[in-house]
Order: C-alpha cells, then sequence, then structure tokens
C-alpha cells in the first residue's frame, strides 16, 4: 500500500512540477441515460442513468522518460457501481468501483527501444469487432454491449525499427474481464437452466505470470504479424453441476490457462481493405475447448462515410470437459459490421450490426451523434436485439434499449 | 520532308525541352525546401458553405526529404479529438503509407491507397494532400509563364505517373520565379477542378519560403479550410524512431 501511495504521489508531484510541452492531458465527463422498454425476470429496473470522469495525463520527461496515467470516477443509478467511498488499484471487483486507477505506468524510450511498466491498455489485432488474437486485454462486460478495456498490469517491451516490430509482454498478475452481474438483466443463461436458482462455489483466480510475444511487419502495401501468447482466458469458465430434482445450479468460476498461435495480415485489394486474423488455442486444461477461430474484414474509407464487414467463426479443435459453460461462445460464427455517415464534422449517425449467419439472432445499433459545442456532444439511439429464442444470443432481446448520451471533453 | 512533318518534329523538340525545363524548375523548387526537418503547430478553421464555422489545431512533425520524409500530425483540439493522430510514410516510385491512430479506440487504423481521396478529419485536405512526393512522382510539362497574387510566375502542368496512384489526374501548379516556391496549386479529378490550394504570408524562415497560411477550397463541394502556421521551424531535433507505428501509439 506504501509503495502504491508513493508511486502516485510521484507521479502527481512530477504532474505538477511539469513545464508546458511536456505535459498533456485529455479527459470527458459522460453522463448516459438508457431505458429497456421490458423487464426481465431477475431485473426489474429499467432506467439507468450513468455518470463517468475520466482523466488521462502524460508527462515526457527528458532523457526518454515518460508517465502515463488515467483515473476514473463513476456512479450509476443501478448499483452496479459499489456504493462505498474506496479508490481501486486493480479494478478486479464484480462490480465497478468509484474510484479507479484506470492505467498508470513509466516508460522509457531510446531510438527503436522502448519499455513501458504499470497498469495500461493492450491491445492484440486487427478486427473492428472480434479480434482472435486480442487474448491479453481484460474488458469490463458489465453491459456487453458497450465493453470498455480494463488496464492490465504488465511490462512491456518493444524494439520498433519502422516496418519491423517485435513486442514482448509479460503480465504478473492476472486481470480477469469483468462480467455482467448474477442479478442484473445483462446475465442470462441458456434455455437449459430456465427456472434454476444459481449458487456460486468459488472463483479460482489463477496465479503466475503471462507472457506475449508478437512480430509485426510491414512490407508495403501489406502488413503482417505472428503472435504468441501463454496465459489465462480473461473471460470465465464455468463449471456447474445441475440439480434437476431441487432446480439448483450450483457453479464454479474457472480461468483456465490457454497458449495461443495467432497471425494477422492486412492488404488492399479491389478496392477494399482486407484483413484477415487467426489464431489456435489450445489448453492442457480440461475445462477449456481447443479451438481454432479465424476472422476476415473488408472496410472502405469514403468522403463522408466509412464502413466495415466481418465474418468470424471457429472450429473445435479439442473437446472440454462436459458441464462446462463459456460466455464468449454466444459471438462466435457472426457476420457483424459498422457504417458511419458523417455529413458535417459536426455530426454522425452510425449504425452496427451483428448477425449470425442463419439469421436466427440479431444485435443492431443506431446512433446519431451531434457536437453542440467544440466541448459538448450528445447522442441518441437504441439497441435492437432480436431472432429465434433458440439462439442463446436472441434470449437477450428483453435487454433491447434506448439511449441518450451527453458528452463534455476537456 | 513535308512542312507539316517538320513543324510537328519542331513542335515535339519544344515540347521535350518544356518538359524537361519544367521538371528542372520543380527540382529546383524541391531544393530550395530541403531540410532535414520540420515542425509547426497549425491551426485549422473550415468553412462550410451553409456558413458553418469549425476550428481545430495539430502539431506537425516531418523528418527527411520530399519523397522519402516521414510525417507525424497530432492533434490537439479540439478535446474530443485531441490525440488523433496521422502518420504517413513517403517511399519514391511506390505509394506512401498512412495510419491514423484513435485512442478512445486504442486503434490503429491503416488507410489504404484507394481511400486517399477522403476528407482528413472533416477539414477540405483529403489524406492524399498530406503526402510528399519528389519530382519522379509526378510528369511535369506544359511551361507557362503568368502572374499570381501579383507575382511573376511559371505555371507547370503536373500529370499523374505510373508508379504514383493519385486521385488527381493533372495539376497546374504557379511558381514563384523570385522565391522558387508554389503559390498556388489547381489539382484536377476526372478533368474537373477539385480542390485549389492557395499559399499566403511567405516568410523566409532559415533560409526557406514558408507559407505560414494555406488556403485549400473544395471548388465540388463549396467550402473551405484555413491552416495557420505557428511556430514553423526547420532542422529541430527529431529522430527516425518518433515516426514509427509504436510512436503513433503513444503520440497524444
Amino acid at each position: 500500500m506504501k509503495l502504491r501511495l508513493a508511486w502516485v504521489l510521484a507521479a502527481l508531484s512530477a504532474t505538477c512540477t511539469a513545464q508546458s510541452g511536456a505535459w498533456s492531458y485529455r479527459g470527458f465527463l459522460d453522463n448516459s441515460m438508457v431505458y429497456y422498454p421490458r423487464t426481465t425476470a431477475d431485473d426489474q429496473v429499467q432506467f439507468v442513468n450513468e455518470t463517468l470522469l475520466r482523466v488521462e495525463g502524460k508527462l515526457e520527461l527528458p532523457g526518454g522518460f515518460g508517465l502515463s496515467a488515467g483515473f476514473d470516477a463513476r456512479t450509476d443509478s443501478d448499483n452496479q457501481v459499489t456504493r462505498a467511498w474506496r479508490f481501486s488499484w486493480d479494478d478486479r471487483t464484480a462490480q465497478r468501483p468509484p474510484f479507479s486507477l484506470r492505467t498508470m505506468s513509466f516508460h522509457y524510450a531510446r531510438g527503436p527501444f522502448r519499455i513501458e511498466a504499470g497498469k495500461q491498455i493492450l491491445h492484440w489485432g486487427q478486427m473492428d469487432f472480434s479480434s482472435p488474437t486480442d487474448k491479453l486485454a481484460p474488458r469490463d462486460y458489465l453491459n456487453p454491449a458497450s465493453a470498455d478495456y480494463l488496464g492490465a498490469f504488465a511490462v512491456r517491451a518493444v524494439v520498433d525499427t519502422g516496418p519491423r516490430s517485435l513486442e514482448l509482454i509479460y503480465l504478473p498478475r492476472f486481470t480477469p474481464s469483468r462480467i455482467p452481474l448474477s442479478n442484473r438483466r445483462w446475465l442470462i443463461l441458456p434455455a437449459e437452466f430456465d427456472g434454476y436458482s444459481c449458487h456460486s462455489q468459488g472463483v479460482q483466480y489463477p496465479g503466475g505470470g503471462q507472457v506475449g510475444v508478437r512480430y509485426h511487419q510491414i512490407v508495403s502495401p501489406y502488413e503482417f504479424s505472428l503472435c504468441y501468447f501463454e496465459g489465462f482466458k480473461n473471460l470465465p469458465t464455468f463449471l456447474y453441476d445441475k440439480d434437476p430434482i431441487n432446480l439448483i445450479l450450483n457453479y464454479q468460476t474457472l480461468y483456465p490457462k490457454m497458449r495461443m498461435v495467432g497471425a494477422d495480415f492486412t492488404a488492399p485489394w479491389r478496392g477494399l481493405l482486407w484483413k484477415v486474423e487467426s489464431a489456435y488455442i489450445n489448453s492442457a486444461s480440461p475445462y477449456l475447448a481447443g479451438t481454432w477461430t479465424y476472422a476476415a474484414q473488408a472496410e472502405k474509407t469514403g468522403d463522408k462515410w466509412q464502413w466495415a464487414l466481418e465474418f468470424a467463426g471457429d472450429k473445435l479443435t479439442q473437446a472440454k470437459r462436459p458441464n462446462t459453460l463459456d460466455l464468449d461462445r454466444a459471438t462466435r460464427d457472426a457476420v457483424s459490421g459498422h457504417a458511419a455517415w458523417t455529413p458535417t464534422p459536426r455530426q454522425t449517425l452510425s449504425a452496427e450490426w451483428f448477425l449470425h449467419p442463419d439469421g436466427k439472432a440479431f444485435v443492431t445499433r443506431i446512433l446519431y451523434s451531434r457536437n453542440l459545442h467544440s466541448t459538448f456532444r450528445v447522442s441518441g439511439g437504441f439497441l435492437w436485439i432480436g431472432g429465434n429464442q433458440s439462439d442463446p444470443l436472441a434470449r437477450y432481446n428483453v435487454n433491447s434499449y434506448l439511449t441518450l448520451q451527453l458528452r463534455y471533453s476537456f | 520532308m513535308t512542312g507539316k512533318t517538320i513543324a510537328l518534329a519542331l513542335s515535339w523538340t519544344a515540347a521535350a525541352v518544356a518538359a524537361q525545363t519544367a521538371t528542372e524548375i520543380m527540382e529546383e523548387v524541391h531544393r530550395g525546401a530541403h531540410a532535414d526537418n520540420f515542425r509547426y503547430e497549425g491551426r485549422i478553421t473550415t468553412r462550410k458553405a451553409n456558413g458553418a464555422k469549425d476550428q481545430m489545431s495539430w502539431r506537425c512533425e516531418r523528418l527527411g526529404e520530399a519523397g522519402s520524409s516521414k510525417m507525424m500530425l497530432r492533434f490537439l483540439d479540439p478535446a474530443d479529438i485531441r490525440g488523433v493522430a496521422l502518420l504517413v510514410w513517403n517511399h519514391s516510385q511506390k505509394p506512401s503509407e498512412m495510419w491514423l491512430y484513435t485512442p478512445a479506440l486504442a486503434r490503429t487504423r491503416r488507410i489504404a491507397q484507394q481511400d486517399r481521396f477522403a476528407r482528413f478529419a472533416g477539414t477540405d485536405f483529403s489524406f492524399e494532400d498530406f503526402e510528399e512526393s519528389d519530382t519522379s512522382s509526378w510528369n511535369y510539362s506544359e511551361l507557362r509563364e503568368e502572374q499570381e497574387e501579383g507575382e511573376a510566375c511559371w505555371r507547370i502542368t503536373a500529370s499523374r505517373s505510373t508508379t504514383h496512384p493519385s486521385q488527381y489526374d493533372r495539376q497546374w501548379i504557379w511558381v514563384s520565379k523570385e522565391k522558387m516556391t508554389p503559390l498556388r496549386t489547381d489539382k484536377f479529378r476526372g478533368g474537373k477542378l477539385a480542390r485549389r490550394l492557395t499559399m499566403h504570408s511567405l516568410e523566409l524562415r532559415q533560409g526557406i519560403w514558408t507559407p505560414m497560411r494555406v488556403e485549400v477550397v473544395d471548388l465540388l463541394g463549396n467550402s473551405s479550410t484555413t491552416l495557420e502556421l505557428v511556430d514553423a521551424r526547420y532542422n529541430q531535433r527529431m529522430a527516425e524512431s518518433q515516426f514509427s507505428l509504436e510512436a503513433l501509439k503513444g503520440s497524444w
């Protein structure tokens, strides 16, 4: 604790003594209102208001040293944010903390070499929706329709010579993704569990570090990268035990160890920019299936519009133990896309969609955004989930919503 | 040999000489603008046909010679796009490469060659307008003497070369005879005048004529953008590593 405090004090004192030019910051104050027209069996709340203040700062020091830090302060009307006045360093709680350290890292850069240590946002992959190689980055899925990245404690070393770069990442401590709360509308189990009451038998957080290596090369006009990751799945696998007589579902939350080998490739072809990405995942754990996941994306940018279309799928290569449930399976074998039209720099109309190819389930989000001033932006729209109830994704149709968001950027 | 053939041969020879001279002038323009690197802060004002006005600012750094230079452009304002950055790697004899970094998404996006005609961040600059090509990327011809802003100029026609794909099929460049720097460029797309760049308030900075105000008019979209250069400096301390994809991600 003392070490953490010293770290922050050092960061703040350095910030306060920074002269203009070396110090930069940005942030926003965001208030969003969400109205769900339907209630669910577990959640009767229809109106949710969330407020988030995010401040990020960056300080460049002489000699190639630097510091980055980001802080979040938030509250909501739905108790998804803890009510206790506490500051969270690691952001690993089931509920969101009211005050949290989003990022804080020190870096040193010399020539093509750069090393960054601390809490940072890690991201691999080229796809806009589902990147098969993006396994390092934990995310906040309390509302899966707007999942934000969570910072992870890591040491990251990069040698970037321009056309070639090599990245080594070591994560000494596991950071899980935050999943929907059990008594809230965004946790909906498959139909086979209808009527069961769930009882947690505990969570097994893995110990030990995680490592990742990524090589990236640009061979104009193409780009490719190869990567390897050995660590833990940041979305949980549930090991469950059904009691059909008493309708009780006992479950354990696990984060199985995994190995991933992946690659991505980007190339312009026939007027479009094409991206393909694939990952092969295997595990010694009986609770994680071996999979080969792949995705292909085409995108185009125009004068006032932009669109991208992606297909993502997977093939099982190694069976896992029965009575296990993965939350991320629902998003596989899907066609997703987005399109944005910007008639003037101040306004944007955007659409996002997600469709299972057999047409059994779909998610559509339409959003209109307008800058009221150079610092204020208002957005309004809706999310519509539908389809056949036999598709696990379509069971989320009760969570279709209307939204209105006001953001002040500074 | 008939008189018609002789006339044709003479006109061909004259055109060849003119072409050579136009290329030489452009080479001299490039030599006159030579600097190891260049840095400025830009204040941008866009004006739409309906009178709407937007303002933003960016910091631009460029390293190396035109044709093989690298450029990093980082938005400083307004707040909602602060940190958005564009990285350009120019190559001689082949298309340049561009990436756009959006910090809110922690995402670097490659800008494909075929998408370079798109407007950049709501301004009247297209992505391609940030490319810097050397004299081998365009075919220069048709040298004329004209007046521009009261200055005696060469008007040079530049045609797209096969090695350098461009949205523009032709450009007219007015080069000041005295300063040997461009004062105006008209860019044609599909035979129509699409964009006009005019350079104003030229100052001699560290021996290089530098336009402190650049105006670009989208003649098809009926809008304009003014870029005012602040604190423009040549030959500062700058390293190659500041122009990498890694630097782009940490650029805000």
